[in-house]
C-alpha cells in the first residue's frame, strides 16, 4: 500500500508541491517568531482548490520543514526558529562561535533527517494497526480517551496545570457555540445566523496563535523588532566525518525512539522532547560535563528528537483524530477541509489518500535534507527580515485563510476576536495549546458521554467495565496526581 | 503587582464568566426528555471551570499570606501602539469588504509596518512600507484570485 502511495504522488506536480512546502516550512522555522503551525496556517487556503493529495502532501511538506528549520536560527543566531530547538541552541552556538557553525548545521541537518524518516516509517507501519485497534472503541472508550487527551494537554504543556485546566474549560467553552451534538438545539448563537454552527476551526487557531502573536509584538520594546545578527559559517562536505556519525547513531536512534513516544502523547511535542532527548543524551554520556560547550552530541540527540515527533505526532492524528499541539490541530482542519475526517476509519474510507500522504512525509524527509543542507545560504539571508515587515505580511496572508473557510468576512473578524483572546491568555500566562485541544475535542466528548449515557440509561458503571475505557480513565487519574504531586514537591523546594 | 495578584483578579474574572455561563445555560431549551439533554455540557462547564477559578483564587489567596519569595514580575506594558494594532486589526476587518481585499490590506500593512517601527526610523522607511504593502497586497490578492481561485472581496461601495 505504501508503495502505491509513493506512485500516487511520483508526478511533478506533486512533487514541485512537495518542495515548494519544504523551502515555506524550513523558512517559517527559521525565522524566530513563526514556527511550523504560522506555515501550515498561511498556506491552508492555497490548497482550497488542490486535488486531496495535494493539498495534504503540501501541509506535510510544511510540518516536516517548519520543524526542521528551527536549527538553523537557533546554531547561528542562538534564538531557537521554534520552542522545538531549544536545546539546539545549548552546543549548536558555542560551536558557532568556535567557527565550527558548519560542522554543527551538517550534523544537525543529517540527525533531523535520521529522526524524521524513521519517526515517517513507524508512522507508517504503526498507524493502520492501531486504526485497527480503534475500531472497537464506542462512545465509552472515546469519552476516556478525549478526556485523557484533555488532561494530559492541560496537566503537561504548561507549568501550572490549574491555569492549563482553565485554559481547556474556556476553549470548551467556545466550542458550545452552535448546533448541539445529538439533539441539534442552537446554543449561545445570540441570533447571530453565521453563529449557528459554531465557531470555524481555521479563523480560531488563526486568531489565537498568529494574530495574538503581532498584538504582543507591538506591546515590545521596537528596538527589538529586527532581524538578528548571524554568525559566520563555511561548511565542507557534510560537515562531519564518517566516524563521527557512527559514533553518533546510537544518541540519534534513542532521541528518534524518545521523540516520536513523545510525540504520541498529547500536548507534549517537539518543545520537550528536544529538551528530554537533550538531558537523556547528557545523563547517559561519559562525558557529561561537556555539554553545553559545543559537542555534536547535544545537537544530535535534540534535532533527531524533534523531527522525530513528527510522525509520532501524526499517529494519534490519523488514527483517532485527536490532534496533539497547535500544528497538527491545523493539520486536522487541513484534512477536514480535504474531506478526509482522520479516526479508526480513515483507512477504510480514504486508503489510497493516506498511504499517498505517509508517501508525501517520506519524499518530504529527503526533499528536506537536500533542501536544507543546499539552500543554507538563502535561509540565513531570510532570517534578517525584519518582523515589523514581516509579521504584518503574515497577518494579510491570515485573512485569506480565515475568508477562504466559508467565503465570508465574519470570519475575518472572529479571527481578530481570537487574536485578541489568545493575546491576553499569554498575557496572563495562559497556554493556548489547551484552548485548542479543548475546543476539538469537546464536541467528542460531549457527544459521546451523552450517546453512552443514553446507552446505559444514565449509569456510568459501564465507562469503568470497558477495560479500554477503564484504563483511559486510570491514565487520566495517574497524569491528575502527578502533576499535583510534581508541583507540591516544586513548592516545596 | 505581583503575580498571586494578578493570578487572583484572573481566577475573579474567570469565576464571574463560570456563573453567567451557567445563568446563560437555562436559555438552550429542551425538545424532548432524554437522559441529558443540550444544556447539560454548559452546566457541566459551567460547574467545572466554578471550581477551577475558585482553586485558582484560593491558592493565591494563601500563596499571599505565606509571604513566601513573592516574586514581582515585569510589569505588562499596555502602550499605544498595543492598543492601536488591535484597533487597526479591527478596522481591517471591517473595511475589507466595503473597500475590498486589495486596497484595505495594502492601508492596513502601511499602517502596521509603521506601528511597529521605532519612531527614528519611520521617516527614512515610510515609502518602503508603503512600497512593500501595495505590492504584497496586490501579490496575494494575484495568487489566491488567479491560482488557488480563492475569491476574496473586491469592495462594495465602488
Amino acid at each position: 500500500m505504501l508503495f502505491q502511495g509513493f506512485l500516487t504522488i511520483m508526478n511533478l506536480t506533486t512533487i514541485t508541491i512537495i518542495i515548494v512546502g519544504i523551502v515555506v516550512g524550513i523558512v517559517c522555522g527559521a525565522i524566530p517568531g513563526l514556527s511550523a503551525a504560522t506555515a501550515i496556517a498561511l498556506c491552508l487556503p492555497m490548497t482550497f482548490t488542490m486535488d486531496t493529495v495535494d493539498g495534504l502532501s503540501l501541509l506535510m511538506a510544511l510540518y516536516v520543514g517548519g520543524v526542521s528549520g528551527g536549527l538553523i536560527s537557533a546554531i547561528l543566531l542562538k534564538i531557537p526558529g521554534t520552542p522545538s530547538s531549544v536545546a539546539t541552541c545549548f552546543d549548536g552556538h558555542p560551536m558557532a562561535k568556535r567557527g565550527e557553525a558548519g560542522r554543527a548545521m551538517g550534523i544537525g541537518v543529517t540527525y533531523s533527517f535520521i529522526g524524521g524518516i524513521i519517526s515517517a516509517l513507524i508512522l507508517a507501519s504503526f498507524a493502520p494497526v492501531l486504526a485497527r485497534f480503534a475500531l472497537k472503541f464506542g462512545p465509552y472508550e472515546y469519552f476516556s480517551l478525549a478526556l485523557f487527551s484533555l488532561m494530559t494537554v492541560s496537566s503537561l504543556s504548561s507549568g501550572n496545570m490549574l491555569k492549563g485546566l482553565i485554559a481547556c474549560t474556556l476553549g470548551i467553552c467556545f466550542s458550545l457555540v452552535g448546533m448541539a451534538p445529538i439533539t441539534p438545539y442552537p446554543r449561545f448563537t445570540m441570533g447571530i445566523t453565521e453563529l449557528s454552527n459554531g465557531f470555524a476551526l481555521l479563523p480560531v487557531l488563526i486568531g489565537l496563535f498568529a494574530v495574538s502573536q503581532i498584538i504582543e509584538i507591538a506591546g515590545e520594546d521596537k528596538s527589538v523588532i529586527s532581524g538578528g545578527t548571524v554568525s559566520n559559517y563555511k561548511v565542507k562536505g557534510l560537515g562531519f566525518t564518517k566516524q563521527e556519525f557512527i559514533q553518533q547513531l546510537p544518541n540519534g536512534l534513542r532521541s528518534t525512539l524518545l521523540g516520536t513516544a513523545i510525540g504520541i502523547l498529547p500536548g507534549i511535542g517537539g518543545g520537550v522532547a528536544n529538551l528530554m532527548a537533550y538531558s537523556v543524551a547528557k545523563n547517559s554520556s561519559k562525558y557529561p560535563e561537556k555539554f553545553g560547550t559545543g559537542i555534536i552530541d547535544g545537537i544530535v540527540a535534540s534535532e533527531s528528537s524533534n523531527n522525530a515527533t513528527t510522525g509520532g505526532a501524526l499517529i494519534p492524528l490519523i488514527t483517532l483524530g485527536i490532534p496533539g499541539d497547535n500544528a497538527t490541530a491545523i493539520l486536522l482542519a487541513g484534512f477536514l477541509i480535504h474531506g478526509i475526517t482522520p479516526g479508526p476509519l480513515i483507512f477504510k474510507n480514504s486508503s489510497a489518500q493516506v498511504y499517498a500522504i505517509f508517501a508525501a512525509i517520506i519524499v518530504a524527509n529527503i526533499f528536506m535534507f537536500i533542501i536544507e543542507f543546499f539552500g543554507l545560504k538563502l535561509f540565513v539571508k531570510l532570517l534578517t527580515i525584519p518582523k515589523n515587515i514581516l509579521l504584518p505580511i503574515v497577518i494579510a496572508f491570515c485573512a485569506v485563510g480565515a475568508f477562504g473557510t466559508n467565503n465570508r468576512v465574519f470570519d475575518i473578524m472572529v479571527m481578530i476576536g481570537f487574536g485578541v483572546f489568545g493575546y491576553l491568555l499569554k498575557r496572563y500566562q495562559f497556554p493556548l495549546a489547551p484552548v485548542i485541544i479543548g475546543f476539538i475535542l469537546a464536541p467528542t466528548v460531549e457527544e459521546n458521554l451523552r450517546r453512552g449515557l443514553m446507552r446505559s440509561e444514565g449509569s456510568i458503571i459501564p465507562f469503568l467495565q470497558s477495560p479500554i475505557s477503564a484504563i483511559f480513565l486510570a491514565l487520566t487519574a495517574i497524569i491528575i496526581i502527578y502533576t499535583i504531586f510534581q508541583q507540591l514537591s516544586k513548592k516545596k523546594c | 503587582m505581583s503575580k498571586h495578584d494578578r493570578d487572583f483578579w484572573c481566577g475573579v474574572v474567570t469565576l464571574i464568566f463560570s456563573v453567567l455561563l451557567f445563568i446563560a445555560s437555562f436559555s438552550v431549551k429542551q425538545f424532548v426528555t432524554e437522559v441529558l439533554g443540550p444544556e447539560f455540557m454548559p452546566r457541566l462547564v459551567a460547574v467545572v471551570l466554578f471550581i477551577l477559578s475558585i482553586l485558582l483564587i484560593l491558592t493565591n489567596i494563601s500563596a499571599r499570606k505565606e509571604g513566601g519569595p513573592e516574586y514581582k514580575e515585569q510589569p505588562i506594558k499596555t502602550n499605544l501602539p498595543l492598543i492601536m494594532t488591535i484597533i487597526l486589526l479591527v478596522l481591517y476587518a471591517l473595511a475589507i469588504k466595503p473597500f475590498g481585499y486589495p486596497i484595505s490590506t495594502s492601508i492596513y500593512l502601511t499602517l502596521q509596518m509603521l506601528l511597529l517601527t521605532q519612531w527614528k526610523f519611520i521617516k527614512k522607511q515610510i515609502l518602503l512600507f508603503v512600497l512593500i504593502s501595495v505590492v504584497s497586497a496586490g501579490t496575494i490578492y494575484t495568487l489566491f484570485y488567479k491560482i488557488f481561485y480563492v475569491f476574496l472581496p473586491t469592495g462594495t461601495i465602488w
